[in-house]
């Protein structure tokens, strides 16, 4: 056995033991790359040194959880996934009493905004609640603020523009030098809750499941897992839609594609 | 004898029946017409020349008689002659009668008759001559004599005449018999000859249709279904139904060769279509598979029975390097393990050699120590065995291997063939597509590998520059720290000095305030005054122009004069409320309380509107209720601007209906929480109602701000500045209460309520102090910023924030603001002026263009879309063609909320856009987002 396999395998299982986050199942490739990452930045020479801190440093801990927790998003991220869910997904969706969607994986909240200006805008936002749940406490700290880096903002509103924004982006937000903050009518629509998809079990049940790049940190028994779980959480002909890079590669039965190419699958 | 002899024959003796009865018929006619004949011709003149004779007779016998009795004396002579004539005459016609006598008893009978005659001849002959002798007695004698002999005679001659007679009846009677025998001939010939036609043609008919009968029951018993048996017709007669029965046989053999043929080409078809449709039924499963492991086994599986096998077992070909394997895939009948070898090489055995061959191969005589085919009960040996490669473009990719209990049939192998020949190109094909999926699975898993790796880049460097911002940061704070740490002692140094200087320069400032106070209001004053005095005589020259003594004018220009006298007497209302507002705000307005009689003050109130009323047709009064204190300590000119404001917008928004002012005692609720409430006890509510526009509940808030009215058309509509109110609000405050709306209904009314108290020492000084201990307060926080630099390490994230704001707003950037609205042009550049900003104005967009040419420093540009000259969507796209600039952040304002509009701004090269009406605060963050680095 590659003796770097079983330092890592005793990091992961030292960091799940000590934390309850299960990072076992993960794409080991970039798992591994995190963790030499950090050896190179605390100057650790190998693995089990690591671990050994992690063990009795309580920050180190910290730090390993939150180098491995990637939080990568942007508003209106592939502005066409959302014109596509705003053109052919939210025809679907609007005779429904209530629609209720999960971003799971929502990190710091960047794609749940996003939809709640969306439905907003479709006229639907009062009987839309968004459920964002991520399994890391601080992103979701974050999240709930509602408070954007004002550097982000340019970009947010060409996403906006491209995402088929029907009004002005600025309608949504207001600035100060620093920061733009989301509008409290928006925040109020989202319900942020911490959630772990490795080991939590479903809470709701959806009409629309949102998780973008997140299945692909995880390995396919684990992607198996929690595409078992949106099943499980998602109403019949719900919809799920994952990251533009992403697919369904383990066999399923229970989605079909509904757009292939903005990977918005349908619940069979 | 043939048919056409039979109706020869048959017809002929019929013809000939009936010749033969013509001819008896005719004979029969014959013999009738001559006795006919006999009875007419020869009897009947027998009997007339019997009856002539005797006619003769007579004549000469009375001839006689009459000489010899009447005695008449006649010539002997010519006696004689005459008897001679006679006698000639008889005897003629008896030599007729004795020529035509041809019967026996005729013979006789005229015999006697002759002798008869002959004797009356010579008694003749002896009375002539006794007469001639003149003995006369004697002719009588002998004549007596005689008579007997003449009485014979005539009885003779009347026998001849009844003989001939009774011979013509036998005549007669021999015609009518002969006629009764014809009849009986005729019908007896008739009737024969109908029984002989009756017979030839019965026995023509039977015997023609006895044959054809055969022939058509020979036709009959054909079995169409089976046409491979046909019966056969006995050729029994050498005639043309013969013939047929013999052409019939003919075409029978025909028939059944055909038949023959026939069956054997179907069974070749059908075997042909066995092949087809199993083949094609095995063929068009291969599609569902998507391995080739899954091919092979449906396929062995499919195969083997249908082929008539017991045993299947499928190879497929393992490529390692060099080494070629055919491994064991799939077996029908034998456990996996144990049907046949698992694995064999090429040119191994039998089966190896196939795959050289590339044929297939059939074995049919197995050797009897060959393996056996198990079954629970026993083992059998297989009879035959099959072989088949399956070939792809000429390579063996695998190979089958079939052995059966019977032997395999042609079809069998032919369809072992037909099903290996595509299954090698279904193999390759699924083969091919195990790999696409593959290699797609891995493409799939490396894009997701790189997704993840660039979300790990992305974090990485934002951390990276988290970090360095962070290291930047301390290193700043460190510098400034350090700095202000210099500074630190530097100050404790300089302190006294400053504060003495600061104690010189706060005196310094106090005069200075207190002059430019005094300036302030000076300015205010004379601005006014100068405001007034030209305004003055704009009124007064307007109004005169306005009454035109002279007549002069045309209704227009006093329409005109009008106008200007108004606009101007609003400018002065306007400029005196502007006057009041500055003064209320820089806390110049002087208040004076002193005591106040209500009853009185509300009297004036009366007085000073009843005219108004009046003059707009409304109904006024102003009540008092009985609990009124009678006296307040307020301010009463303040209190009656107050109230007077409110009741001129009371009049200016009601046009029909009434006003009303109610003054009644405050109750303690409504002033409880106002900050004079414990000062004073005696509160004064006056409540303004009337019946006018209303105003919408969203609005009420609002129309106490400086120049706010409910909407702009009410403003177009009623006119004012929208200050009144706000002066109202801002009096009422001074005076220690408060001003609201009660309530309002649009489109029914309004009642505004104001609520005073009585002070009778005067404004307490609190409020004076609670604004003074405020501003202490903030400079006391300021202090401690600069006192507490430790504690701001602990917070470092919040800190630099506070820092930034400082330096990163608004202030100093510059803004082009391009409108030709110069409404907006001066709302924005006040607005924006206010946060600091440099703004510079163009009125459309090729002013906007040489500005942008002409300035080196431009942060952001405000767009209108509507303008002259050059619009917004072109003045865009031409900033962004533009060498320099051409990057600046543009917002485009839209007045339309169309959505193609927007489209079009993008398009144009607006970063952004945002909708007119502008909210200030949506404005300042989009620009602080398009300003920010």
């Amino acid at each position: 056995m590659d003796k770097e396999e079983l330092e890592l395998d005793l990091l992961l299982h030292a960091v799940y033991k000590l934390s309850g986050y299960d990072f076992r199942k993960y794409m080991r490739a970039s798992i591994k790359r995190r963790v030499e990452n950090r050896l190179r930045l605390e100057r650790i020479a190998n693995m089990t040194l690591l671990t050994e801190r992690i063990i009795h440093d309580e920050h180190m801990l910290t730090k390993i959880l939150s180098d491995f927790s990637i939080n990568v998003t942007e508003m209106f991220r592939d502005p066409s996934f959302f014109q596509t869910f705003r053109k052919e997904v939210v025809p679907l969706l609007a005779g429904l009493p209530e629609i209720r969607i999960w971003h799971a994986g929502c990190s710091t909240g960047e794609e749940p905004y996003s939809m709640a200006i969306l439905m907003e805008e479709e006229g639907l936002g009062a009987i839309t609640s968004i459920y964002a749940t991520d399994m890391n406490e601080k992103v979701l700290k974050k999240a709930e603020s509602g408070i954007i880096p004002l550097h982000k903002m340019q970009a947010y509103t060409k996403n906006y523009m491209l995402a088929g924004g029907k009004k002005s982006f600025s309608e949504y937000y207001t600035a100060d030098s620093e920061a733009a903050y989301l509008n409290k009518h928006l925040l109020d629509r989202i319900i942020f809750a911490q959630h772990n998809l490795v080991t939590d079990r479903s809470f709701n049940e959806f009409h629309v499941i949102i998780c973008r790049n997140v299945l692909i940190y995880f390995n396919l028994e684990l992607q198996g897992h929690v595409l078992n779980l949106f099943n499980a959480s998602l109403t019949k002909k719900g919809f799920l839609g994952l990251g533009s890079k992403e697919s369904i590669r383990t066999e399923t039965e229970m989605f079909e594609p509904f757009n292939f190419k903005e990977k918005f699958y349908i619940k069979k | 004898m043939s048919f056409k002899r039979k109706q020869f024959i048959g017809l002929g003796l019929t013809t000939l029946f009936l010749f033969l009865l013509m001819f008896v018929i005719l004979m029969m006619v014959n013999v009738m017409r001559e006795n006919m004949l006999e009875i007419v011709q020869d009897r009947y003149s027998k009997v007339n020349e019997a009856t002539e004779i005797r006619q003769e007779f007579y004549e000469a016998d009375r001839m006689l008689l009459n000489v010899i009795s009447y005695g008449e004396e006649l010539d002997a002579q010519i006696l004689a002659s005459s008897l001679q004539e006679s006698h000639q005459t008889i005897e003629s016609n008896l030599i007729d009668l004795e020529r035509s006598i041809n019967t026996e008893s005729g013979r006789g009978i005229f015999t006697q008759l002759r002798a008869s005659y002959d004797s009356y001849l010579e008694m003749e002959q002896e009375i002539i001559q006794l007469m001639n002798e003149g003995n006369e007695a004697g002719v009588a004698a002998l004549y007596s004599n005689e008579l007997e002999n003449r009485d014979m005679l005539l009885q003779q001659l009347a026998d001849f005449k009844d003989h001939q007679e009774t011979l013509m009846n036998d005549s007669l009677e021999s015609a009518t018999n002969t006629y009764n025998q014809l009849l009986i001939f005729i019908i007896s010939a008739v009737s024969i000859a109908i029984i002989l036609i009756i017979g030839v043609t019965i026995w023509v008919i039977r015997s023609t249709s006895r044959s054809i009968n055969s022939i058509t029951k020979g036709i009959n018993d054909i079995d169409y279904n089976e046409l491979s048996k046909i019966p056969r017709l006995e050729v029994e007669t050498q005639d043309e139904i013969g013939e047929i029965a013999k052409a019939f046989n003919y075409m029978a053999d025909s028939l059944e060769d055909y038949n023959k043929k026939e069956k054997r080409y179907t069974a070749e078809i059908t075997e042909q279509n066995w092949i087809q449709s199993t083949s094609a039924d095995i063929i068009g499963a291969y599609s569902r598979f998507i391995t080739v492991d899954e091919l092979a086994s449906y396929f062995i599986k499919k195969l083997t029975p249908i082929a008539g096998a017991d045993l299947g077992i499928f190879y497929l070909k393992h490529e390692n390097g060099d080494d070629i394997l055919y491994k064991q895939v799939a077996a029908v009948a034998g456990e996996r393990n144990s049907a046949g070898r698992n694995a064999f090489a090429p040119g191994e055995g039998l089966i190896g050699q196939t795959v050289l061959d590339k044929k297939i191969t059939q074995i049919r005589d197995i050797p009897d120590n060959y393996r056996m085919m198990t079954t629970g009960l026993g083992e059998f040996q297989p009879r035959s065995i099959v072989m088949a490669p399956i070939l792809m473009n000429d390579e063996v990719v695998a190979v089958i291997e079939l052995a059966g209990l019977q032997y395999f049939t042609n079809a069998q192998v032919k369809l072992i063939e037909e099903v290996t020949e595509t299954l090698g190109i279904a193999i390759t094909n699924i083969a091919g597509r195990m790999e696409i999926v593959r290699l797609l699975q891995e493409s799939q898993a490396q894009t997701e590998e790189l997704q993840t790796q660039s979300e790990e880049l992305q974090t990485q460097s934002e951390e990276l520059q988290a970090q360095s911002e962070e290291m930047q940061t301390q290193a700043e704070e460190l510098r400034i720290i350090n700095e202000q740490l210099e500074e630190r002692t530097k100050d404790a140094e300089l302190k006294s000095e400053e504060l003495l200087a600061a104690k010189e320069e706060l005196e310094e400032k106090a005069k200075e305030l207190t002059l430019s106070s005094k300036y302030k209001s000076e300015f205010l004053a004379n601005m006014s005054h100068e405001l007034r005095t030209p305004l003055n005589s704009i009124l007064l020259l307007s109004e005169m122009l306005e009454e035109d003594p002279d007549q002069v004018l045309t209704d227009e220009q006093k329409e005109f004069s009008r106008v200007i006298h108004t606009s101007g007497q609003d400018l002065l209302n306007l400029i005196n409320d502007i006057l009041d507002l500055s003064k209320v705000e820089v806390g110049k307005l002087e208040i004076k309380f002193e005591e106040v009689n209500i009853v009185d003050f509300a009297d004036r109130i009366k007085l000073h509107f009843a005219q108004m009323a009046k003059h707009k047709g409304l109904d006024f009064s102003v009540n008092s209720n009985d609990d009124i204190p009678m006296l307040m300590h307020t301010d009463e000119m303040r209190l009656q601007q107050v109230v007077k404001n409110l009741l001129s917008n009371a009049f200016k928004f009601t046009e029909k209906g009434s006003v009303t002012v109610l003054l009644e005692k405050a109750k303690q609720e409504e002033y409880a929480l106002l900050p004079m409430a414990e000062h004073s006890t005696n509160w004064l509510k006056i409540i303004i109602s009337d019946t006018g526009i209303g105003i919408a509940p969203d609005k009420q808030k609002m129309i106490f701000e400086a120049f706010q009215q409910a909407d702009g058309a009410t403003m177009r509509k009623y006119g004012g500045t929208g200050l009144g109110l706000s002066i109202t609000k801002e009096f009422a405050t001074l005076l220690g209460g408060t001003c609201k709306v009660e309530r309002s209904v649009e489109g029914e009314g309004s009642s505004f309520a104001l609520i005073i108290p009585s002070l009778p020492g005067g404004m307490p000084a609190t409020m004076e102090e609670l604004k003074a201990e405020e501003e202490a307060a903030s400079a006391l926080a300021i202090e401690n910023t600069l006192s507490n630099e430790h504690v701001k390490e602990t917070i470092e994230i919040e800190e630099p924030i506070e820092k930034a704001e400082l330096t990163k707003d608004l202030k100093g950037k510059t803004v082009i603001v391009v409108d030709d609205d110069n409404r907006n042009i001066y709302a924005l550049k006040n607005a924006l002026e206010k946060e600091g900003m440099n703004v510079i104005t163009a009125s459309n967009g090729l002013q906007c263009l040489d500005t942008l040419m002409s300035q080196d420093q431009v942060d952001i540009v405000l767009m209108d879309i509507m303008m002259p000259v050059m619009d917004g969507y072109e003045t865009m796209k031409r900033i962004r063609g533009l060498e320099q600039h051409h990057d600046v952040p543009i917002i485009a304002l839209t007045a339309k909320a169309m959505k193609g509009d927007r489209e079009k701004c993008i398009e144009a090269g607006a970063s952004d856009y945002i909708s007119k009406p502008l909210k200030l605060d949506q404005l300042l963050s989009v620009m602080r987002v398009w300003i920010a680095k």
